[in-house]
């Protein structure tokens, strides 16, 4: 076979494996959950596992090749849609996906093996690890929004057992707690759902078809200036709490901090980088849907800045006084959701490039810190801040790390989530929010000095006696490496790619 | 098959199915009332059960006067897991559960229905505030209301009761009260949506019932104020 040959047959193949990209990344996860629960050796579950999140990585590139190509992409008879928006979400979860995997393998073998739970539950985690990132997935590339409804619900169907995986009584009150508000919300959400289909089957009996939850119909100039505002504001107002509950803005938050800190610390990586990602996703596209119909996008902005501005500032004491350090960057998180539904709602475009830029910055930074206080919990076997003293000395490597992670969540130069709240603000100084500008540069600032504070008086100082000096999570240093070096090249510069994927989701957010 | 009241050449006065949709949606709103009003468990099971009856009973006539056939498989579907399923789970998970002393809600019963009768004339005023006055949407109008009320009423719930078992129930009766939006004003939602929303469900309540019966076992109560070790 000749060389030409062969590079025709294999971007042939490129081709269909593109094509097929977005089956293959529901498809996937779905085996490998399958797989995980069918088999359940732990070797076997490892492997499958990284085999599997790294395949829908590698289909998420794909996809969004295509997506740069073409906008975006229909299949299944329409049930599956991508466009740059969702193509965006699937790259941030695949990646936290092979990422939290690659950790889990350290983390919770080493739980395993010294016998904190059984090899059922063992299978249990893989089974439902892999099954969460599936549901979040499909919510990513649902065309239909009750079909997103679905998903976003069955991701906390899927994570429930995760939270509350120790079996313990906090976990159990966490797991409880979490299940219970992420229904209800998520009920609220159905309404808010149900009453977008009502206003879209007026809109379609007037021009004489059916009605559709589809959204490439909904946002069809010709449907979505048909809708009926009144009921279009209602709903909005049903998803924004609802779906926002989910995304930890306050003051539906309540069970954010419960469970992160519950949670297996690489389950914790991925509500932060994931979970609440995804039920932004969610508002957002319901705030496009305003932007196109005879809304507008005011409406929906202002109720985005107000909540945002709400969590940063509720989180922002919380993270000064807290006491344990998972909880500590649990209310981070609050803290960084609020930012983007700030950026979001200030509306200009370089407002919401910058939220959408901090979506992803906040995903790998918060990993990356995560990780690292996970191996903080197996040496310590505590979560309390002041238990925990002198970790350079006994594990140089992981204090090293930790204080990188530390700078890079708290936006320090040159790392990554300096360059998206330098954005932000920058927004809201060129839009005139001064008062929405100052008061996140005030809540930064704050926060930045609670971080530094908590965490220096647990890297330094002397160790309490009777811990031996040594790292206890040592395969975790590849995953971490790894995000370390994505935080610093994201903070230096953006790969073009990522620039234009990130320029058109900024038309699919606001049009 | 023949199903619906056209097969049959039989033809109703609009108005009078109207008056049947809108007087079952009344019951579904005084099954809600009831929950709140008493403490017994297996009457708040029974209360759902009831309950999902009448929202079966929605369902049917929407499908056999409106003819929309495939509502006919969502009163199917109430029927086997909303009437029989939950509150049969339900009953088998209330047996497994500590036997313990009838709890205090935070509210009192007459107080908590004095909110409840605020809640209702709220979303009756939010309804009519959102949707065109008209007669072709009255019975919108009071859809609308009742399912509006139901959600509040199921979160009333929820938020006044301090046993895990009644959050269960508010959180159910929340999502009939959307059931009933669902089905009565937009005719269904499409079939995909639908079937998706009753797995959901089934599978949150299996879920909420594993937990029900850890915390029993590990807590000795269902009385969530004894879930309180997590804070700030």
């Amino acid at each position: 076979m000749n060389l030409e040959s062969l590079w025709n047959s294999l971007e042939s193949g490129i081709r269909v494996a593109q094509d097929a990209s977005i089956l293959m990344i529901l498809l996937v996860p779905l085996l490998t959950a399958a797989l995980c629960g069918l088999v359940g050796t732990k070797r076997f579950m490892e492997v499958t596992s990284i085999l599997g999140t790294i395949l829908t990585a590698s289909f998420s590139v794909l996809l969004i090749n295509k997506v740069l190509l073409h906008q975006s992409l229909l299949r299944l008879g329409g049930l599956l849609y991508a466009d740059a928006l969702s193509a965006y979400l699937v790259l941030i979860v695949s990646l936290i996906g092979v990422l939290a995997t690659l950790y889990s393998i350290g983390y919770i073998g080493h739980e395993y093996s010294s016998g904190l739970f059984s090899a059922g539950k063992l299978r249990e985690y893989y089974f439902l690890l892999n099954l969460f990132l599936f549901t979040v997935l499909l919510a990513a590339v649902a065309n239909n929004l009750g079909v997103l409804w679905v998903a976003i619900e069955g991701t906390t169907l899927a994570s429930a057992f995760l939270v509350g995986f120790y079996n313990q009584e906090e976990s159990i009150e966490a797991a409880w707690k979490y299940l219970i508000l992420g229904s209800v919300g998520i009920t609220f959400a159905l309404f808010g759902t149900v009453l977008v289909y009502f206003s879209a089957l007026a809109a379609f009996q007037a021009s004489g078809g059916s009605g559709t939850l589809n959204w490439t119909e909904l946002v069809n100039p010709s449907v979505a200036s048909q809708l009926d505002p009144r009921i279009l504001k209602l709903a909005f107002l049903f998803i924004l709490v609802g779906y926002g509950t989910k995304a930890g803005l306050v003051p539906m938050h309540t069970w954010l901090p419960d469970a992160h800190s519950q949670a297996p610390t690489p389950i914790s990586a991925l509500l932060s980088g994931v979970l609440i990602n995804a039920a932004m996703y969610g508002i957002l596209r319901f705030h496009h849907l305003l932007g196109v119909s005879s809304v507008g996008s005011g409406f929906s902005s202002n109720l985005l800045l107000i909540f945002g501005l709400l969590s940063i500032g509720i989180a922002t004491p919380f993270i000064l006084m807290q006491k344990d350090y998972k909880r500590l960057l649990a209310y981070s998180s609050i803290e960084h959701m609020g930012l983007i539904a700030t950026g979001m709602g200030l509306g200009t475009p370089v407002a919401i490039y910058g939220a959408l830029l901090h979506t992803l910055n906040h995903a790998i930074a918060k990993a990356m810190i995560f990780m690292n206080v996970g191996n903080l919990v197996l040496k310590f076997q505590t979560k309390e801040i002041s238990y925990v003293k002198g970790i350079v000395k006994i594990m140089p490597t992981t204090g090293v790390l930790l204080l990188l992670s530390t700078l890079a969540i708290t936006g320090v130069p040159p790392f990554n989530m300096f360059i998206s709240e330098f954005l932000i603000l920058s927004a809201s100084v060129a839009s005139q929010s001064y008062l929405a500008g100052s008061l996140i540069l005030l809540f930064l600032v704050a926060a930045f000095a609670g971080f530094l504070y908590h965490i220096s008086q647990m890297a330094f100082g002397s160790p309490k006696e009777g811990l031996r000096s040594g790292e206890e999570n040592s395969p975790s240093f590849l995953p971490i490496g790894i995000l370390l070096a994505l935080v610093l090249m994201l903070g230096l510069y953006i790969p073009q790619p990522l620039h234009e994927l990130l320029q058109q989701a900024v038309t699919v957010v606001k049009p | 098959m023949q199903l619906c009241s056209l097969d049959w050449g039989l033809h109703f006065d609009p108005q009078l199915v109207e008056r049947i949709i809108a007087l079952l949606a009344a019951f579904i709103l005084v099954c809600s009332l009831l929950l709140l009003a008493t403490e017994r468990r297996h009457l708040h099971v029974r209360l759902y059960a009831v309950q999902s009856l009448f929202l079966a009973g929605v369902a049917f006539s929407v499908a056999f006067f409106h003819c929309e056939r495939h509502i006919f498989i969502a009163t199917g579907l109430i029927l086997i897991l909303k009437v029989i399923g939950i509150p049969f789970l339900l009953g088998r998970i209330i047996q497994r559960l500590v036997p313990q002393q009838p709890i205090k809600p935070t509210i009192n019963v007459p107080s908590s229905l004095l909110i409840a009768a605020g809640l209702v004339l709220a979303a009756d005023y939010l309804t009519r505030s959102i949707l065109a006055t008209g007669h072709e949407f009255e019975l919108a109008r009071n859809v609308l209301t009742v399912s509006l009320s139901v959600v509040l009423l199921g979160l009333l719930t929820m938020v006044t009761r301090k046993k895990a078992l009644s959050q269960v129930l508010g959180f159910l009766t929340m999502e009939n009260g959307i059931f009933l939006a669902g089905i009565a004003i937009t005719a269904g939602m499409p079939m995909i949506v639908e079937l998706g929303v009753f797995f959901d469900v089934l599978v949150a309540v299996v879920i909420m019932g594993v937990f029900l019966y850890r915390i029993s076992e590990t807590f000795d109560t269902i009385n969530v104020e004894e879930l309180t070790r997590l804070k700030h």
